[in-house]
């Protein structure tokens, strides 16, 4: 029974295979056939000698193979049923990593306008802050540091920028494993991996690589689709609304050396500071939510389904030497 | 680029053969004396250790065997050959294995350098401007001494250029990394590690000290054909990953303009002398800068010049204890990782 629905549950998974473009069937194809070959030539070989534990040696790696057919098959209509599931969201002919690497471009799309926004913003409270007033009159001097207040707002602006300056370099660094994924998980590692896993001395090579490709190929895009998907219902909902203000205009700046001597610059400095305070909240939610957990989320998920993936084709990976790279 | 596959194939039918020849029948004479004296004084235990390690020895000769043939297909597998499977794969020169592993950490280290020179680029401009002061004079007042209003016009570029300092640590980081795998690539280019073989054959036939002999044979396949290998394919990677239009923009424009081409910042300090200061910020960071770039560039650098060549570094250490376990013996990898 268990054979059975195992069975049926691979028909199922080949129905969608018509959907599979994917340039990566012909070298697994030729893989197959090349193994095929190879076991067929070590079982005449033994056949003709006598050589009995060659000839079984021979039927159990035909078995691997047709095991590796059924991995093949089964990634084939993974691979289908994700990229039409891509078509009907993108409208587009492209694959599910490719529309994950929409969505990364669209949230880093988000931080570089608050970025460059806010780079303008700095830019006119350190004019003002650094504005001052002096007058000498026959060796004497006097100094006022009128705008001054503003500077209380620059400790604040650096840790804001170094944090989105880190949740930049994250979107760049998943950005390029994402357009690597596209062209190198099925169209190279997949083929090279089956190829591989077809003999006995490379299998356990051939297994890792396999779930390399299914990890970059499927759950990297997956955890990304999903955490997008999460973070803008959260977005919409009342309750982000405290964290994310509905206008995100920073205020104006403006102040004038000349009345220092009253509190009207200390007051509308300190208004400033207060009417951009609100936005910190919302900085903080893109560098440590938006970003942070979206990548690190993304990449403990595919560094899991390495493993899962890994020990189901024949392959046990330790993730903790692996987790060094994350 | 010196020729690899040359330095390698004349090491393996030179010195690294006649060391072989040397060992192997130096065992041969060795394994034949036991086995004498295991006859002469009807010793089964030592006839029967005589015997396993002759076969051991033509293991361990099998493996060099298939270790020259495995150089010589590498030299002969080009990266045209592969480009097929990779979508714009056709776009780099046709290498083989080993010259198109180094290409690609020459080509990261290219590329984290001109990330480092934009990133450097942006800081040193954000030095010039937030320590350029003003001062105006207010009407007649300055007759009798300077009375009027003074400010730094770009001193808020000053926080903005934290996030530059953390993007410039990790460009220079990915930098030295690139250069740091590389020199590990040379060094297995060279061919040092093909003495391993005569030397382990040699030592996997001595009492005691078989895991030891198949360590240093195992690391020089792991090292000589893995870590290569994962590189090679990472060569393949089109342009566009890498080095998608803006970056192209990016490098193009700190290099090619005619202001800025062939000098330093410092040279267009001096020249901004004779420049208005908005003129000067013109020249530099133009309206539009886009001053996430450099910062996208960090995080790019970092995958191409420490993720992957580190990848390609844990495959090989971890292809040494597969490979071992051929040989004969596994070998705890948990203190070797250690170094990555």
């Amino acid at each position: 029974m268990k054979k059975a629905i195992l069975l049926l549950a691979f028909v199922l998974l080949l129905t969608s295979t018509s959907f599979a473009a994917g340039d990566w069937l012909a070298p697994t194809m030729i893989a197959i056939v090349a193994s095929v070959c190879i076991l067929a030539l070590l079982f005449m070989f033994g056949y003709a000698f006598h050589l009995d534990e060659l000839t079984m040696t021979a039927k159990e790696e035909l078995y691997q193979v047709i095991v590796v057919a059924l991995i093949a098959g089964s990634l084939l209509g993974i691979s289908g049923a994700l990229d039409s599931i891509s078509k009907g969201i993108s409208g587009e002919d492209e694959s599910f990593p490719a529309l994950a690497l929409e969505y990364v471009n669209e949230d880093s799309a988000v931080i570089s306008e608050e970025f460059n926004k806010l780079a303008y913003f700095s830019n006119e409270i350190g004019s003002a802050g650094s504005r001052s007033l002096s007058c000498t009159f026959m060796s004497i001097s006097i100094g006022v540091s009128g705008c001054g207040g503003y500077n209380a707002m620059v400790g604040t602006m650096s840790t804001v920028f170094q944090g989105l300056g880190i949740a930049m370099a994250e979107w760049g660094s998943m950005k390029f494993l994402l357009g690597f994924a596209q062209i190198y998980a099925f169209g190279m590692l997949l083929p090279f991996g089956l190829f591989l896993r077809v003999f006995k001395f490379t299998r356990g090579a051939g297994a890792v690589i396999i779930a390399l490709a299914v990890a970059l190929y499927v759950f990297l895009p997956t955890s990304i689709f999903l955490m997008h998907n999460i973070l803008v219902d959260f977005e919409a909902s009342p309750a982000a609304a405290q964290l994310i203000p509905a206008d995100k205009v920073l205020p104006n700046v403006g102040c004038d050396p000349y009345d220092g001597f009253d509190l009207s610059n200390y007051n509308s400095a300190k208004n400033v500071m207060l009417s951009a305070s609100g936005l910190y909240g919302y900085y903080a939610y893109l560098i440590v939510v938006k970003t942070t957990l979206t990548v690190v989320v993304s990449v403990i998920v595919m560094l899991a389904g390495l493993r899962f993936v890994s020990s189901l084709a024949g392959a046990d990976v330790d993730v903790s030497i692996l987790g060094r790279l994350a | 680029m010196v020729d690899v596959c040359t330095t390698m194939i004349d090491l393996m039918t030179g010195s690294v053969l006649q060391l072989m020849a040397i060992a192997s029948i130096t065992l041969v004479l060795i394994l034949a004396l036991f086995m004498m004296y295991s006859k002469s004084i009807s010793n089964e235990k030592l006839d029967i250790w005589s015997r396993t390690e002759l076969v051991q020895l033509f293991i361990s000769i099998c493996f060099v065997v298939l270790f020259g043939i495995i150089v010589t297909s590498y030299c002969a597998l080009t990266s045209d050959s592969l480009a097929i499977f990779v979508e714009g794969g056709t776009q780099k020169p046709n290498l083989n294995i080993f010259e198109a592993s180094e290409a690609y950490l020459l080509e990261t280290a290219q590329y984290s350098h001109q990330a480092l020179n934009v990133n450097r680029y942006y800081l040193e401009a954000f030095e010039m401007f937030k320590t350029r002061n003003r001062q105006l004079c207010a009407d007649a007042m300055c007759l009798f001494g300077y009375t009027g209003d003074s400010w730094s016009p770009y001193a808020g570029l000053s926080p903005v250029a934290g996030a530059f300092y953390v993007s410039f640590n990790t460009t220079l980081f990915s930098f030295l990394s690139a250069l740091n795998f590389l020199l590990i690539l040379k060094y297995i280019l060279s061919g040092i590690l093909l003495f391993m073989l005569p030397l382990g054959t040699f030592m996997r036939s001595v009492p005691f000290m078989r895991k030891f002999g198949a360590l240093l044979m195992s690391v020089a396949i792991s090292f000589i054909f893995i870590y290569p290998l994962i590189l090679s394919v990472f060569y393949l990677l089109p342009k566009d990953v890498l080095f998608w239009e803006v970056n192209h923009d990016v490098f193009t424009e700190y290099q090619s303009d005619d202001l800025i081409a062939g000098k330093s910042n410092f040279d267009i300090l001096a020249d901004s002398f004779e420049m208005g200061q908005d003129e000067f910020m013109d020249v530099l960071l133009p309206v539009g800068t886009h001053y996430e770039v450099p910062l996208y560039l960090a995080g790019m650098s970092f995958i191409a010049s420490v993720f992957i060549p580190s990848f390609a570094l844990l495959a090989a250490i971890g292809a040494v204890s597969y490979v071992t376990r051929f040989l004969g013996e596994e070998v705890d990898l948990s203190r070797v990782i250690q170094m990555v």
